[in-house]
């Protein structure tokens, strides 16, 4: 009987489903924690961070509370009959429509939240003072969090050398295609047969070509669509007509405020609509929060202020938005044309790596080597060590004028470079961070394009102007600036 | 899980180098423990919520020995080195719990103990202060080696793989039925998972109108 199971197992794919699923599990595997630690211990180990996020958090609600106020709008409430029958005949192109926004702002901006990172320090640091001890940085981060050194971020991206061949660099139109393009997507074609999530991963380190893309990604992700993920999209849809929030309004605003400005994306502002309005209903994401220091915002349905059984999360995802977000949805776009499986994808890279990018954390706990995806907090610290060790002369010229690098490169970190590349570079990017399945890319490639800008970043004597050389990175070829950085010296 | 032995631990002391004007910290300190009663304690396990420690070795002192060599040598280590902070100047590691655990202690359980010395080593002149707290010992195994263990269902469909080679493909009615129950318990397991995933409400009653978010 045994060996009938697993024949027919085999024979009929669930083994590769399987084994797919279980890799999945494994990414996101947490180990059992110590049973003495309590339940915001395992969220975060670091109390002062803990500190921290839960003050941020508290400015956060503040602000929405008060945009309440301040407009006299509720944050959710009921559509009425044709309000949602009218919303649902106009649901591909939700775009069309205006809501007068003027009154709406961003809950919060990259800036603001780098402030909070910068303002993060350890009560049990040493004071240095002003400069005794050779510890302090020239950098704005003072949390004491390990980051790797060049020498081990060459190790880990080894598979990025400059000897071997990448796709985005050895695929160019300019080269004849027998000579790496033809062998690739044979390559491609047989790693899709396959179906194994950790062979995907394995071919994209060296990039996906354009082609393959959509498939990959969502067997790396292990995002199949079936009907049971189709009705659940549709549940998610009536959410959104049924219910009015104020982050709709703030999602509109942000669509708005940078996908709409932007050429490159545009077009794609209904899908936009399409994925965030139904993702901030979708209460899977709250998942997230069991292992970020991040806790979702409560509150109670109107009039039963104080019941417990009445607690909801608001929004139902627990997320709130901030200036940008959509972006980490625009370059899926040009991907995923079937906007559920661009959803799901979506979620996904959401759920393993996006949420790290906009909430403090400290790093993985010690056991958890397997899931050792960086936070934000380490990513610019790794960006400050990186460009203080290598770009030495830089660093200091920068800072003797007033301009703290992180200041400038911030805003690419947090948005995983979305919308500052072109959008086929970022797609380039984003293999590498599934494919590595780390974030430390990021840091890598913003040392990168100060060091490429170096001659000019020397020149200037102001923050706008250094601002200015990095204004324009649309033209950027990322993947020969990563190996510039990681592999030249 | 077993209540803890009862002991009294006592504040950790620094070790210093040079008179009281240019002493430095030598990055390292010393935290006893005693027991109440004068019976001599059989130990397992130990643990303790870090604050900063680097690394810990632990000494223990025993019913004093017959023979001479072993009277001579009271204190003999038990643990050595045992990383807290892979990054001493990182804060990776610096507030977890940690269990030091029958594996580490030298398979067998430590008898006729007397006392306990912590020796905390932090060579990173980072921290302002360094000691683990909430230190408990206990005799017994507690429930969390436990936890690790497979799911049963595993396991005896391991046994079950070496008796199907014996039997060369012949199966007993018992293991038949007992690989049908595992098979049985493998789809109700993947049915429950599927409905926790399908629900998804996040209203009230189907309400879901909200003024203001609370502050709790």
């Amino acid at each position: 009987v045994k060996k009938d199971v697993v024949q027919t197992l085999v024979k009929t794919g669930w083994e590769r489903k399987l084994r797919n699923s279980i890799f999945c599990k494994m990414m996101s595997y947490h180990p059992p924690p110590h049973y003495a630690a309590s339940q915001e211990h395992i969220k975060e180990p670091n109390s002062y961070i803990r500190r921290a996020q839960a003050n941020w958090e508290k400015r956060i609600l503040k602000s929405l509370n008060s945009m309440c106020t301040e407009l006299s709008v509720p944050l959710a409430r009921k559509r009425p009959e044709k309000e949602q029958k009218d919303m649902l005949g106009r649901w591909a192109e939700l775009g069309t429509d205006e809501p007068d926004l003027s009154q709406f702002r961003p809950v919060y901006a990259p800036k603001d939240f780098l402030e909070v990172i910068a303002s993060l320090k350890n009560p049990n640091v040493v004071d240095c003072g002003d400069n005794t001890v050779s510890s302090c940085a020239w950098g704005i981060i003072q949390a004491p969090v390990y980051v790797k050194d060049l020498h081990q971020l060459r190790l880990q991206y080894s598979e990025m050398a400059i000897n071997q061949c990448q796709s985005g660099i050895d695929d160019g139109p300019e080269l004849p295609s027998e000579v790496f393009e033809a062998d690739r997507a044979k390559l491609a074609r047989k790693v899709l047969a396959a179906k194994l999530a950790p062979a995907t991963q394995e071919f994209a380190k060296k990039g996906i070509p354009l082609s393959h893309r959509a498939q990959m990604w969502s067997q790396i992700l292990n995002v199949e669509v079936d009907d049971v993920d189709i009705l659940y999209y549709e549940q998610l849809k009536t959410g959104v007509l049924q219910h009015d929030l104020l982050v709709d309004s703030l999602i509109y605003k942000d669509v708005k405020l940078t996908a709409t400005n932007d050429d490159q994306y545009f077009v794609f502002e209904d899908y936009l609509y399409q994925v965030l309005l139904p993702f901030s209903r979708d209460t899977t994401i709250l998942q997230h929060f069991n292992y970020s220091s991040a806790s979702p915002a409560k509150s109670y349905i109107r009039g039963k202020l104080g019941v417990d059984e009445f607690a909801v999360n608001y929004p139902p995802n627990g997320v709130i938005p901030f200036h940008g977000f959509s972006m980490y949805v625009c370059p899926l776009c040009y991907i995923y044309n079937d906007i559920i499986h661009l959803y799901f994808v979506f979620r996904e890279m959401y759920n393993r790596y996006f949420f790290r990018l906009h909430t403090l954390s400290s790093h993985p706990q010690v056991s958890a080597s397997i899931n050792s995806i960086m936070g934000i907090v380490s990513l610019c610290l790794q960006f400050e060590r990186l460009l203080q060790t290598h770009e030495a002369i830089l660093f200091f010229h920068l800072k003797s004028i007033g301009v703290q690098p992180l200041r400038l490169a911030f805003k690419w970190l947090i948005r995983a470079f979305s919308g500052y590349l072109s959008s086929e570079q970022v797609l380039l990017l984003w293999d590498r961070i599934l494919a590595f399945d780390s974030l430390e890319i990021l840091p890598v490639l913003a040392v990168a394009i100060f060091t490429f800008r170096k001659t000019n970043l020397l020149q200037v004597q102001t923050f706008s102007a250094s601002e200015a050389v990095l204004a324009d990175i649309t033209t950027l070829k990322v993947i020969p600036l990563i190996q510039l950085a990681l592999f030249s010296q | 899980m077993d209540k803890p032995i009862a002991c009294i631990v006592k504040s950790p002391q620094l070790i210093k180098f040079g008179d009281s004007k240019t002493e430095f910290n030598a990055g390292c300190s010393v935290i006893d423990v005693t027991f109440q009663n004068p019976v001599y304690v059989e130990l397992q396990e130990i643990h303790f919520k870090n604050y900063y420690t680097a690394s810990i070795t632990v000494l223990v002192k025993r019913k004093a020995g017959i023979t001479a060599a072993e009277k001579e040598k009271a204190w003999k280590v038990c643990v050595r080195n045992f990383t807290l902070m892979p990054h001493p100047h990182a804060d990776q590691g610096g507030e977890e719990y940690f269990s030091i655990g029958p594996s580490q202690l030298g398979g067998a359980p430590l008898q006729n103990i007397t006392a306990l010395r912590f020796v905390l080593q932090q060579p990173s002149s980072v921290w302002k202060e360094f000691y683990i707290e909430d230190i408990k010992l206990f005799k017994n195994l507690s429930l969390t080696s436990v936890d690790v263990a497979l799911p049963t269902w595993m396991s005896e469909t391991d046994k079950n793989d070496n008796c199907d080679r014996q039997l060369k493909g012949v199966s007993s009615i018992s293991q038949l039925s007992q690989n049908m129950q595992n098979l049985w318990a493998l789809t109700v397991q993947t049915g429950d998972q599927n409905s926790e995933g399908a629900l998804g409400r996040y209203d009230v009653d189907g309400s879901y109108e909200i003024n203001l978010l609370s502050y709790t």
